[in-house]
């Protein structure tokens, strides 16, 4: 494509309204931010559940305010989220949460986003995600329904040595009506022993 | 004034009989493809098209069933950042295998200095602003092979550098580079009211042969500014100075839009039929009044 020269008169009037007209303009401003953190609500929704609604406004509108989008595809934003997740050890609230154990699902959730836009046509991609945390039996079906229920086209084969009572088939259930649109991914689930 | 068409292929001319489409939203899909709702054409937002997966599987399936427009809101074509090669290459793919009746983007700038912002940014509307929008949609439509049409946005301000009207802005951009122009009269109801611009002179104004469709969306109060929301039915109001610029004009596809507070598609489809009234009305008493 041919460069557009960034340094005209005109170039200097959009900075000029981008850094004085925008931020005097409630309307341009809130929807500036409100944009990106829409974007974390949709990109991070089991985040958001296991922070709850306070916590997580909190954190995702800071995060909205301090990081600008990149990308041209608002779809994926939030690439540095878990790590600033991960930065609220140092916080207030360092004692309130496990907070690693947060930013590894913010983390695994992005990662998931990057699956369901990869440019692969192979309807079909498996990954093998190993929980690297000492969940008990009831958090970590809690967190395999939540992957369920947040993202129906997964299909998840939970392969845990700690979950022999699990019913694996009522998780997959979520997922066949996809199946006719030949697309899934398949996440074969792993924990450590510990 | 007619705009110059260039050696781009054409659009594929939507037949006058086209009415009114919808916007297709991600959450409709899978009961658009299982129910195949009357709608004569779907407009989709491209940008979440255009990487792979299962969206843009399911596209190409909604491809098979209906005419689709594409509307864009990344191309930032107001803006001074180098257009983006990913975005215009992804765009070119999808363009080539589902061939769109319709491309169309904002008369706006969404990115400066690498910063992608995500909202519709308006410029001011001066000389210099015109030849760099010309610029880049030749090259845009150069590089599609397509022409496109770019949409007057909402603003919620006004600019003091702006030196001719909004209508004489996308006038001369459409005559030079041969886009179309994409009317919402939505944003300019909303502009209207926000900036006491007179929507009746915007509409008059505004070369009716370069208008390639209309958009009609709902709009939220905030204070004392209207926001373009797109998140309510279209307004009595917009809906009256659609029936009356429908009423000379009645072969222009229509498009209700509707992103924000989504409703069930059967009350999107409310929308729709209303629109097809309008324009089946006026169509029947064009064609009784000429006979």
């Amino acid at each position: 494509m041919i460069s557009t020269e960034s340094t005209t008169p005109y170039a200097a009037m959009l900075k000029n309204l981008l850094s004085q007209t925008v931020p005097q303009t409630p309307s341009y401003q809130n929807n500036l931010i409100a944009t990106r953190f829409r974007a974390l609500q949709q990109h991070f929704r089991i985040t958001h559940g296991l922070l709850g609604e306070k916590v997580f406004f909190a954190i995702a509108n800071s995060y909205a305010q301090h990081v600008a989008s990149k990308n041209w595809d608002i779809n994926i934003y939030g690439e540095s989220f878990a790590d600033f997740i991960k930065q609220q050890i140092h916080s207030h609230k360092a004692n309130k949460f496990d907070w690693a154990y947060i930013a590894w699902v913010a983390n695994t959730e992005y990662q998931l986003l990057l699956l369901y836009y990869n440019d692969s046509d192979q309807p079909k991609i498996s990954v093998k995600l190993t929980i690297p945390y000492c969940l008990d039996d009831k958090s970590l079906i809690s967190l395999l329904i939540d992957f369920s229920q947040q993202y129906p086209w997964l299909i998840l084969e939970a392969d845990c040595l700690k979950m022999e009572s699990l019913n694996k088939h009522s998780i997959i259930a979520f997922t066949r009506h996809l199946n006719e649109y030949d697309f899934r991914i398949d996440i074969n689930i792993t924990s450590e022993p510990f | 004034m007619q705009r110059q068409r260039k050696n781009y292929q054409q659009r594929t001319q939507p037949p006058s009989s086209i009415g009114a489409g919808l916007g297709l939203r991600i959450p409709h899909i899978e009961y658009v493809l299982k129910n195949k709702p009357d709608i004569p054409w779907f407009e989709v937002h491209i940008c979440n098209f255009l990487r792979g997966g299962l969206n843009q599987r399911l596209l190409k399936e909604v491809a098979r069933h209906y005419p689709l427009s594409f509307h864009g809101v990344s191309l930032n074509l107001g803006g001074t950042d180098d257009l983006d090669n990913d975005y215009l290459q992804r765009l070119k793919i999808m363009v080539d295998k589902l061939n769109p009746l319709l491309i169309s983007e904002h008369a706006c700038f969404t990115a400066l200095d690498g910063n992608h912002l995500h909202d519709l940014l308006p410029v001011p509307f001066t000389p210099a602003a015109i030849k760099h929008f010309c610029n880049r949609i030749d090259q845009v439509q150069c590089f599609l092979g397509r022409e496109i049409s770019i949409e007057n946005v909402s603003r919620y301000t006004a600019f003091r550098q702006s030196q001719i009207s909004e209508a004489e802005f996308l006038s001369e951009i459409s005559q030079t580079t041969g886009c179309g122009i994409l009317l919402d009269i939505n944003n300019a109801y909303v502009n209207q009211h926000n900036l006491g611009e007179s929507l009746d002179n915007f509409l008059a104004a505004l070369p009716v042969n370069n208008i390639a469709e209309i958009h009609l969306a709902g709009f939220s109060q905030q204070g004392t500014q209207l926001i373009d929301t797109h998140s309510c039915v279209v307004s009595e109001a917009v809906w009256n100075s659609y029936q009356q610029f429908n009423s000379c004009h009645p072969n222009i596809p229509c498009l209700i839009e509707w992103d924000n507070k989504l409703p069930d598609f059967l009350t999107l489809q409310q929308e729709q039929i209303k629109a097809q009234t309008i324009i089946d009305s006026a169509s029947k008493r064009i064609l009784n009044g000429s006979a």
